[in-house]
């Protein structure tokens, strides 16, 4: 496939395309039925939704046997995008799972729901596969806008729809702030094809001053999206006014899209002036580092404290763009896959102890846990490990590969940097641990508030797989590891 | 049986069957081979990082290995009393425990050991943490916090070895011959001495000891006295001696090492004379007893080495059993107040018995463990720096300045009207304790078997010390950063290597 022809566009983007087919059905059962919260309608549109996720999913397997890294076109199908499709269709399949008993319980209008749900994947996928820069803002606007829609789509919540117009405000500014890098570096190089702009950085003479200005505005852009400090300011008011499995979503698939995107775009084609920038990124990978961590030990509300703890996480990924070799690529690869498979296990459990509400969010529900539910207080427990980075999870293995990475590059700071505020995150991961193990349960009768119907059997097994592989991606991380360097960008 | 029941006869069973296996580690090890590993086995891991999962006796780590698997079962069968709610996890975590440590102490790999040795930590968190007294979860946390600041840092100095020596391997084999400049090898000496030091604990970093040690349920003290604290004084003689010789020989470091020793015995032996908490008291020894084993280990040569590994296994037996009466003590009377008791001796004549033979090992009363270790390690501190052995020396007085008075008060005073009436060792209590003593003693009366094992291994370590300041010497009066030397494992290779960068050749 070399792009000549334009069908080969309709071959190259067929997760996606297959993805929307789906999503358009979803809406219109939708539409053909009667509005609002029956069971039987989000089920049935649930299990729609996830059989479209499996179909996207065989097309990009079948992509496999077509794929061409070396294609000239503006949709890139490499290893690295098909490895980018399987991370954000299972983060979606994995939030569907989530979002079927919650939608349910709560009565939100489950085909919009569904249908902006997958809206979004597609424009992470757009975006991850992209060589144009223009294309890459479509497919984040596909996705920001979608997202705006989710934060704010549960009506009655005031939180939601507070949280969906922050995220709308700010992230339209910051759209704003992307596009001027992309205009500023079109008239450095005069191209928005990512493969031209290298080749202009490499051989030719582009405009050095716009060419940086542009590429900062466009880190300033992402770095918004993935919420490094200074620019997280929204993360923990939207995730805690968004809807539980949304905020689950939002944490992972976005985070993995966005930061996918990122790296392919600044430790790839603009790697040529990787002085200029990594100076900044520098800066911002310390404080978000530490900044968030430091933040996070206060916070007494799960959905803020995953907000802080996603915003450490980013921080630690903006060291394998710094450190942009292939080492630091696998530990970016290998590292989303264990925080993907660790936070949404994380969130599965939340949303079990919230019982599928916007309730009990606080650390003190968490107490006791380990008594009444000592198997989801282990998966909980595995997962927090995970994002902790201790050793026999797939956390730890990310997080090496992210040390060894900047090692090679001679980043010491940095690495001592991520250890001590790993240090730090162990509190706030331990303290969970420490009210599900330690402390008793606060109320000793509690049967009617614990969890009960068909729902905490599909929480369960997104609980018990979840936590299964990330044990095994710590302990046999071999296999996991040859298929990342093999997703590699750079060899 | 009931399920519970089942629990310990299980655990029991399999840590007893893990002690009689490690016997015939004991008996295959052959000291006469030298210094290399024996019984080694590898397999692939992580081909990717070059990780292997590989483990390998030497002398040093045959005794670490055979004190960890007699001590567990001891501390299991000693805790069948003692805990009384969710005991199938409780056992569970004592046998993860057991293997954590075990794998420390027998993997020739740096991944596989900073796995292992991180991993020691969740079972202990969740011991102190869940079965611990009224403050548990603060000594718990303090406990995990402390230790996980130093090995964090040592993990990124590991993958910096390893970065350095071309990304190939972890094998212990393979860091030993990476080049290092004197700068690097104090930066990664530092890195990996604060980790270590920690899990001594040597005296500025000891603060979390006394708290996870009183909250700690009997056998979790136990078993994070007589093993865990190993964990930091094997890592000083496996891996900061020989992987960063230069810095170890320098005279500034190995000053203030033993400076921090000496510190720790005296100010932790003042601290523990005031305590009214006899399982507090017994805590602060634990930290005296460490010191010795830091100045017996900086004396670097061989009387000092040898010794500070005979004290690490008499602290072992001895602090263990001295935390064991403790706990029975305190099961019969609730209470660890060393005021509360008195006259002991006519109630409880074993029980006294076990527990003045455990305390005059502790002190280092001559026929007992804690003489033979403390005598050669101060034998060697004083061939090494005689200053410090005169400060050291004055510890042992101190020992008994602190151990007889509470033993006087539990035991010998009159009783008071707050003092319990205690029953003496039931036989359970009896078998716990009687291994715990015959160990005592024997090392005590014939340390000989003990020596002779671990002295190849030692020697060892020594010589490759010593080559390296014999370089230094020779090379001259430079340690630049582009000095980069290379000592061979004595007995590997004839040749000691200087690499290219040797100035006085440019």
């Amino acid at each position: 496939m070399d792009f000549t022809q334009n069908w080969h566009y309709l071959v190259a983007m067929a997760p996606e395309i297959v993805l929307t087919g789906f999503a358009i059905t979803v809406l219109l059962i939708g539409v053909s039925r009667s509005r609002t919260g029956e069971a039987k309608l989000v089920q049935k549109l649930g299990s729609i939704s996830l059989l479209g996720i499996a179909t996207a999913g065989l097309a990009n397997y079948i992509l496999y046997t077509v794929f061409d890294s070396s294609s000239q076109g503006i949709v890139a199908v490499d290893s690295y995008s098909l490895f980018a499709n399987w991370i954000l269709l299972l983060s979606l399949g994995l939030a569907i799972l989530i979002s079927i008993p919650y939608v349910e319980r709560q009565g939100l209008q489950a085909p919009e729901y569904f249908a902006l749900l997958m809206f979004c994947s597609v424009g992470l996928m757009v975006m991850s596969a992209s060589l144009d820069l223009m294309l890459i803002f479509i497919g984040l606007e596909i996705a920001s806008i979608s997202v705006y829609a989710l934060a704010a789509i549960d009506q009655r919540s005031s939180r939601g729809s507070e949280a969906g117009l922050k995220y709308f405000l700010l992230g339209a500014f910051s759209t704003g702030i992307f596009l001027y890098g992309v205009a500023l570096i079109y008239g450095a190089t005069s191209s928005v094809n990512l493969i031209e702009i290298a080749d202009v950085i490499a051989t030719g003479s582009p405009n050095e001053g716009m060419l940086l200005i542009g590429a900062i505005m466009l880190a300033v852009g992402f770095c918004f999206k993935v919420s490094i400090v200074p620019f997280h300011m929204w993360t923990p008011d939207v995730y805690e006014g968004s809807p539980l499995p949304v905020t689950a979503y939002m944490s992972v698939a976005v985070k993995a899209g966005v930061f996918l995107t990122f790296f392919r775009v600044f430790a790839v084609y603009l790697e040529g002036v990787h002085y200029s920038w990594s100076n900044v990124l520098w800066c911002l990978s310390v404080f978000t580092m530490i900044g968030a961590n430091l933040v996070a030990l206060t916070q007494n509300n799960v959905k803020r404290l995953l907000a802080y703890s996603g915003i450490a996480h980013s921080g630690y990924l903006l060291i394998t763009l710094i450190a942009n070799n292939a080492t630091s690529q696998s530990g970016l690869l290998f590292y989303l896959s264990a925080y993907v498979l660790g936070n949404l296990g994380l969130f599965a459990g939340i949303a079990f102890v919230s019982n599928q509400s916007e309730e009990k969010l606080d650390v003190e529900s968490y107490a006791g846990l380990g008594i009444k539910y000592p198997f989801v207080a282990l998966a909980l427990t595995v997962f927090l490990f995970s994002l902790g980075g201790f050793p026999g999870t797939g956390g730890f293995i990310g997080k090496v590969l992210i040390l060894q990475g900047a090692l090679q590059d001679n980043y010491i700071f940095l690495c001592v940097a991520l250890v001590l505020s790993t240090l730090i995150s162990y509190w706030y991961y331990l303290r969970i641990a420490w009210f599900m193990w330690m402390k008793d349960p606060l109320d000793q009768s509690g049967d009617e508030s614990s969890p009960s119907g068909p729902s905490p059997l599909m929480l369960r097994s997104i609980l018990i797989f979840t936590s299964v592989l990330i044990v095994f991606l710590g302990i046999f991380p071999s296999k996991w590891i040859e298929f990342v360097g093999f997703a590699a960008l750079i060899k | 049986m009931t399920p519970r029941v089942k629990a310990k006869m299980i655990a029991l069973c399999w840590s007893s069957l893990v002690f009689i296996l490690s016997i015939f580690l004991w008996l295959g090890y052959v000291p006469e081979e030298g210094s290399g590993y024996q019984m080694a086995s590898s397999f692939d891991w992580i081909e990717q990082f070059g990780v292997s999962f590989s483990l390998g006796v030497d002398g040093i780590s045959l005794f670490m290995l055979m004190l960890t698997t007699f001590i567990t079962p001891i501390a299991i069968l000693g805790a069948f009393e003692y805990i009384k709610k969710k005991e199938k996890a409780f056992y569970s975590l004592m046998l993860l425990l057991e293997f954590a440590v075990l794998g420390v102490f027998s993997s020739t790999d740096m991944f596989l050991f900073y796995v292992f040795f991180e991993l020691t930590l969740i079972p202990m968190y969740f011991i102190v943490g869940i079965w611990g007294g009224d403050r548990r979860i603060y000594a718990a946390v303090k406990f995990f916090l402390y230790t996980s600041l130093g090995s964090l840092l040592m993990l990124v100095a590991i993958l910096y070895m390893y970065t350095k020596g071309g990304s190939e391997s972890f094998a212990i084999s393979h860091f030993l011959e990476i080049p290092l400049s004197m700068s690097e090898q104090l930066w990664l000496f530092g890195a990996f001495g604060l980790a270590f030091a920690i899990k001594i604990p040597l005296f500025p970093l000891h603060t979390w000891l006394p708290d996870a040690h009183v909250e700690a349920p009997t056998p979790g003290s136990v078993v994070l006295a007589s093993v865990l604290l190993k964990m930091g004084t094997y890592g000083f003689i496996r891996f900061l001696l020989p992987f960063f010789p230069l810095a170890a020989s320098s005279s500034i470091v190995a000053t203030v090492l033993m400076g921090l020793g000496v510190i720790g015995i005296l100010f932790c032996s003042w601290v523990a004379a005031v305590q009214t908490d006899a399982k507090k008291l017994v805590a602060y020894t634990s930290v005296a007893h460490m010191g010795f084993v830091v100045l017996g280990i900086f004396a670097l040569n061989e009387n000092g080495l040898q010794g500070a590994m005979i004290i690490m296994i008499s602290h072992g037996l001895s602090t263990g059993a001295l935390f064991l009466l403790l706990g029975m003590l305190y099961e019969r009377s609730k209470t660890r107040n060393i005021a509360d008791f008195g006259g002991l001796a006519t109630m409880a004549p074993w029980l006294t018995t076990a527990f003045l033979i455990s305390a005059f090992a502790s002190i280092g009363v001559p026929g007992t463990s804690g003489f033979t270790g403390e005598f050669l390690a101060l034998i060697g501190t004083f061939e090494a720096q005689p200053t410090m052995a005169i400060f050291a020396a004055s510890g042992v007085v101190f020992a008994a300045y602190y151990m007889l008075p509470m033993i006087q008060s539990i035991f010998f005073n009159k009783t008071n009207e707050k003092s319990p009436v205690l029953n003496d060792l039931s036989l359970r209590e009896i078998l716990v304790l009687f291994p715990l003593i015959v160990g005592i003693m024997w090392l005590g009366v014939y340390p000989k078997p003990f020596m002779d094992r671990m002295a190849p291994s030692l020697n060892s370590v020594i010589e490759r010390v010593e080559e390296a300041r014999r370089i230094e010497q020779f090379t001259g009066d430079f340690v630049g950063p582009e000095h980069k030397v290379i000592v061979t494992w004595p007995g590997t290779d004839d040749a000691v290597a200087i690499s290219a960068t040797e100035r006085k050749g440019c």
